[in-house]
């Protein structure tokens, strides 16, 4: 899957460790989800989801598309 | 090939605490929880092998202490700390955030298909050597739990 992590994170001024504290995950796996090596469980995505105030699709998206 | 990252990019992994301990590091609540919990398994191991010793020198009556067996005295001694590490460990997994839980786990079973291979080899070797392998060298699965670990964060 490709995300708008990065992008939403620079939009929210947001740090990779800023970030993980709201998740409750490591500073590594927000790493991780970012540069699209790891795809966060949907309960993660979730919670993404809901700090960044966007539906899910418009987060995450698989290889093929473009963001919708 | 995939492009390098920048700098700003890399994960960094705590890859001293991974090799040495094969945990993510005493940053977080969980690592040091785990940490202390081991400090403690082997202080009562030593502690214990200690009073061991020291309670069947003094306190046993005048020359039966050469006939109290140490050696299965430590080994027993081994098993509960072991057992209480296995204990933490299962605690420490279950308060890993998903991805490290994930490599924890996958570390864990690639450390058993090595072992399941490495006695199935030992024991060939044994029968024709006569030699037999001592269960306490299941320690040496635990760096290999570690390099495993390295391994398997390189690719995150």
């Amino acid at each position: 899957m490709k995300n708008e992590l990065r992008v939403l994170r620079a939009r929210y001024q947001l740090s990779q460790a800023d970030l993980a504290a709201r998740l409750g995950v490591s500073r590594q796996t927000v790493n991780a989800i970012e540069t699209g090596r790891y795809d966060p469980s949907l309960p993660l995505a979730f919670k993404i989801a809901e700090v960044f105030g966007q539906p899910i699709e418009q987060i995450f998206f698989p290889n093929h598309s473009q963001p919708s | 090939m995939p492009e390098p990252l920048p700098p700003s990019l890399e994960a960094k992994w705590p890859l001293g605490s991974i090799l040495i301990w094969g945990t993510f590091g005493k940053n977080s609540a969980e690592g040091r929880c785990f940490h202390r919990r081991c400090l403690g398994a082997f202080l009562f191991l030593g502690v214990g092998w200690l009073a061991s010793f020291l309670i069947a020198r003094f306190l046993l009556p005048a020359g039966s202490w050469r006939n109290f067996d140490f050696v299965a005295m430590y080994y027993l001694l081994v098993g509960v700390a072991f057992s209480f590490i296995a204990w933490a460990f299962w605690k420490y997994l279950g308060e890993l955030d998903e991805l490290a839980r994930r490599l924890q786990l996958e570390a864990v079973a690639l450390t058993y298909l090595t072992g399941f291979c490495a006695f199935g080899f030992l024991a060939a070797f044994g029968y024709l050597t006569g030699w037999t392998v001592n269960p306490v060298w299941f320690i040496v699965l635990e760096p290999i739990r570690a390099f495993w670990l390295r391994y398997l964060v390189r690719r995150y």
